[in-house]
């Protein structure tokens, strides 16, 4: 009897698991075919392998950041600016770089240096507006 | 449930703690109770240690996590418009869904023996994806369409 009820019991539980990475997927990947890729390569090798790497885990989200926030193309665009940006004029274009990628250390080294704040209004309202205080 | 592929790599196929079919269960039980992931953990730890197991499962289960939140959460929160976080954030996503849907693969080919489960796990999808119903009402009727057509 007991067996009887599991039996079904682990069909609907797969059922779940499957339909939720379904939907995780959607709701992050959208339609973006080249994500739509990592899923289905993640997918095949735990599939295969038998193993979850979670390296790979690391490895996508960089994949990530390469298709959506290529931070070495200088765009003037505000969607791919670092969120503190005090200007090239400031900064050699490697601190920009790493303002992108620690942009809490960069900070307090900054005010630490008394770096020009105030002189850059509209930086100001860009890092206020985007860090929510 | 991303967390469902990782359980299953350690539970099942290193410590072999669980068979795949008390594993399933395991995850049954969380599914149909509030809090899936703790319970989930927690029934692992039982099965394996008792109530001691139990508690040692839920603690490290929730406890890394809880720590992240409380002293890194707040950074990504403040940060989570960064096109940079916001594009890793994507990738891991897209990464973290697979390895879900590859474990489902695994344990569906341990489970899908013949028509009958054939047709529970196509009424279960259905039920979830066309249908809308809440999970635990998915678990009840697939537990009673299980004793139905429950063969031996």
């Amino acid at each position: 009897m007991v067996q009887a009820l599991f039996y079904g019991i682990g069909l609907a539980v797969i059922s779940i698991i499957a339909i939720s990475a379904f939907r995780l997927a959607r709701a992050t990947v959208e339609r973006d075919v080249r994500l739509w890729f990592i899923f289905c390569a993640i997918a095949a090798i735990t599939f295969l392998s038998r193993t979850e790497i979670a390296l790979l885990f690391v490895v996508a989200g960089i994949i990530g950041i390469f298709i959506y926030a290529p931070f070495w193309k200088n765009s003037t665009d505000a969607s791919t600016q670092p969120i503190i940006f005090v200007g090239p004029r400031l900064h050699k274009s490697a601190s920009r770089v790493w303002d992108s990628w620690v942009p809490s250390l960069s900070r307090q080294e900054r005010s630490r240096s008394g770096a020009v704040w105030p002189s850059y209004p509209s930086s100001i309202k860009v890092s206020f507006s985007t860090t929510g205080g | 449930m991303a967390i469902v592929p990782f359980l299953h790599q350690g539970v099942v196929l290193d410590y072999r703690w669980l068979t795949e079919r008390q594993f399933l269960d395991a995850v049954a039980v969380g599914v149909i109770t509030p809090g899936p992931v703790v319970i989930t953990a927690a029934f692992v730890g039982y099965l394996v240690g008792g109530l001691a197991g139990s508690m040692i499962a839920a603690g490290a289960v929730f406890l890394p996590v809880y720590l992240f939140v409380l002293f890194i959460g707040r950074y990504i929160v403040r940060y989570r418009e960064h096109p940079t976080l916001k594009g890793f954030v994507k990738g891991a996503t897209a990464a973290a869904s697979g390895a879900i849907a590859g474990a489902a693969v695994i344990l569906a080919e341990g489970s899908i023996v013949d028509l009958a489960t054939v047709v529970i796990a196509i009424a279960s999808s259905a039920g979830l994806r066309v249908f809308k119903l809440p999970e635990p009402v998915i678990i009840a009727g697939a537990a009673i369409a299980g004793v139905v057509l429950y063969r031996g």
